[in-house]
């Protein structure tokens, strides 16, 4: 493995454990006293009208596209990003070609807005 | 042999497994973020830490969160699978696909074996400055035309789902 | 390379740090809310009810695990913990001080300087919106899935901004590691101000901000718990330890948070005009650099607490007509602006 990453991993085992330890812990000492009430879905205390789990709106996908749009255009420009002081020496190239590839998805960005895709209405 | 890639190919294969033969949609989206990450794992052991970053970060960070909304959106309890069971043919379609595509893939592994030896690593291997100075050099034109394909996905998702323009 | 020991220790005690700063905020937190509100505040539990966190905690650990009938078993199950792995994990990049030399021996007071650490942190945060929408639908309760509905776009939005004010500090170090980063900010710029990040990325700074507190949930961004329309948001359904991790979770969050203020635009443990390590032993400089560190970390805790009590709620369109239309646009002109003062500079 890479060095420094076994560490994390080892950070990431004791987050696991200490929070099974939680959730352990708390199954053993509280009680356990199931009434059919009491695991009724909350609903404000009158009947449940319909399940929860039903279609819901397009719009949380939409706002999903657009993420994945701008977080792989964030991602990608990364790697150029930490290079970008030491390639800055060969002149304006790197700023041209991080400025095309930002400014065609601030395009797509204008877009998004201009066509109402954000409108939470 | 290796014990990471054991531990991790494995983890993979069986989340992989467990991806596909999950009844409930949600269920097999967790068995595909397993995947996502044992992959990342994977990367990390071959000494790219960027792109086990980048497969965490954009395959388990965003597409996946698509892929549960899209459940979200579809998913009806007692809707699920009717389509599926109804009709024998998309079995037997499925089926030959699928043997398609491992063949496919068998015929692309072909003689990989021979590409895997212990061939000391250059110099930055998989670091992310190195990558940076691949999209300036060598790749210029693919980075730029990154963009334009995204915007053509930004493009087709918003007419894909508004209604009226 | 330290050694195993070593590093056992690092992550002992970090992670028991942690624990105990997100447990004494929630003491914090209401006792802020009373001063803010002019009202007492928790004062039963022991003096200025201090022991109010440990009472809290019993209270969690005794209560009946309900879970409900409607309920999917293994998504309820999951959500806590994967909402709060990556919230407790998260910390493992961050640096709390330089680095303390104990027997001959150097110490450096972060758990892991990986190359991508940087990066680390944003693949990790963007991991913790599973917890919120998986055990929002596996509650089955129509206020858990908006709420989980909801609390996820939100935080995919603010991650956009997020990511391109990190993207811009990233642009003006030139590397991928928290400490390397800490190390560019000694010394004065421009001549008469301390060389942090703020005085080179104010805007970023405040995208960051913003962005920080719609990814921590909280107020002005608590929409998924927005008690007058959804009750509790995501977790409603959700009682004893499991509650517990969300709510404990998000006190993590908000600390790891404000150390990444801290550390990218507020000099980390670099004091302005002064430099520590050149009158201080090893062993109080690494004590120094620990404490300057926290106390600067100590105030944007505070601020998220201020915040809170000060600010009213925004309304849902409200959030994600800010987030896109005006923070990501800003984001790209401050990147736009990084890459001109990084070209003029080189």
């Amino acid at each position: 493995m890479m060095s420094g990453f076994e560490t994390i991993v080892m950070y990431l085992g004791m987050s696991l454990f200490v929070i099974l330890a939680m959730l352990g812990i708390s199954a053993m000492l509280g009680p356990f006293r199931p009434k059919p009430r009491k695991r009724t879905t909350y609903e404000c205390g009158v009947p449940l009208i319909h399940p929860g789990q039903k279609r819901y709106e397009i719009k949380y996908y939409l706002v999903a596209v657009l993420f994945l749009v701008f977080d792989l255009e964030t991602v990608l420009i990364y790697p150029l990003a930490v290079r970008y002081r030491a390639l800055a020496h060969y002149g304006w190239g790197i700023f041209f070609e991080v400025f095309i590839f930002v400014a065609v998805l601030l395009a797509g960005l204008i877009y998004a807005i201009k066509k109402r895709a954000i409108e939470w209405d | 042999m290796d014990f990471y890639f054991w531990l991790f190919a494995t983890m993979a294969v069986c989340a992989g497994i467990f991806t596909i033969a999950a009844r409930d949609p949600l269920p097999s989206a967790l068995g595909l973020l397993t995947v996502f990450i044992a992959c990342a794992a994977l990367y990390l052991h071959l000494h790219a830490p960027l792109i086990a970053i980048f497969q965490v970060t954009i395959y388990a960070g965003a597409i996946l969160v698509l892929v549960v909304f899209v459940i979200m959106l579809l998913t009806s309890p007692d809707e699920r699978l009717s389509l599926l069971q109804a009709n024998m043919s998309y079995r037997i379609m499925g089926v030959v696909l699928g043997a398609c595509i491992i063949g496919l893939l068998a015929a692309g592994t072909k003689g990989l074996i021979n590409i895997v030896g212990s061939k000391a690593l250059p110099d930055g291997f998989g670091s992310p400055a190195r990558f940076g100075d691949l999209f300036y050099r060598n790749y210029l034109l693919h980075f730029e035309v990154a963009s334009v394909l995204l915007l053509v996905a930004l493009i087709g998702g918003i007419y894909l789902a508004k209604k009226n323009l | 390379m330290e050694g195993w020991g070593i590093i056992i220790i690092k992550i002992v005690f970090i992670w028991t740090w942690t624990l105990l700063i997100a447990t004494l905020m929630t003491w914090i937190e209401r006792r802020g809310a009373g001063l803010i509100q002019d009202r007492l505040g928790p004062n039963r539990a022991g003096p200025f009810g201090i022991f109010q966190p440990l009472a809290d905690g019993i209270k969690l650990f005794t209560k009946e695990d309900i879970v409900p009938e409607k309920a999917h078993k293994i998504l309820f199950a999951l959500g806590p913990i994967l909402f709060a792995l990556p919230a407790f994990s998260a910390y493992a990049v961050v640096p709390f001080g330089d680095k303390i030399v104990l027997g001959g021996k150097e110490i450096i007071l972060q758990v892991a300087d990986v190359s991508v650490g940087f990066l680390y942190i944003v693949a990790i945060g963007s991991m913790s919106v599973y917890g919120i929408v998986l055990g929002g639908w596996g509650s089955n309760n129509k206020y858990s899935i908006l709420g989980g509905l909801r609390s996820t776009a939100q935080l995919i939005s603010y991650e956009v901004p997020w990511g391109l004010a990190l993207l811009a500090a990233v642009l003006l170090y030139g590397t991928f590691s928290l400490r390397d980063m800490a190390f560019a900010q000694q010394g004065v710029f421009l001549g008469f101000l301390p060389n942090w990040g703020i005085f080179k990325q104010p805007l970023g700074f405040i995208l960051f901000m913003v962005a920080a507190y719609a990814e921590a949930n909280r107020v002005p961004f608590d929409l998924p718990e927005a008690e007058s329309e959804i009750v509790a948001g995501y977790h409603t359904e959700y009682g004893s330890m499991r509650l517990g991790l969300y709510l404990f979770g998000e006190y993590v969050n908000i600390y790891t948070l404000s150390a990444l203020i801290v550390t990218l635009y507020f000099g980390a443990w670099n004091l302005p005009y002064v430099d520590m390590s050149k009158f201080l032993g090893p062993v109080a400089y690494g004590l120094a650099s620990f404490l300057v560190f926290f106390l600067k970390v100590a105030f944007f805790l505070w601020l998220f607490v201020w915040v809170r009590w000060t600010v009213p709620r925004f309304r849902y369109d409200q959030v994600m007509g800010l987030g896109w239309k005006s923070l990501i646009p800003l984001a790209l002109i401050n990147l736009f602006i990084t890459a001109l003062f990084v070209q003029f500079t080189a």
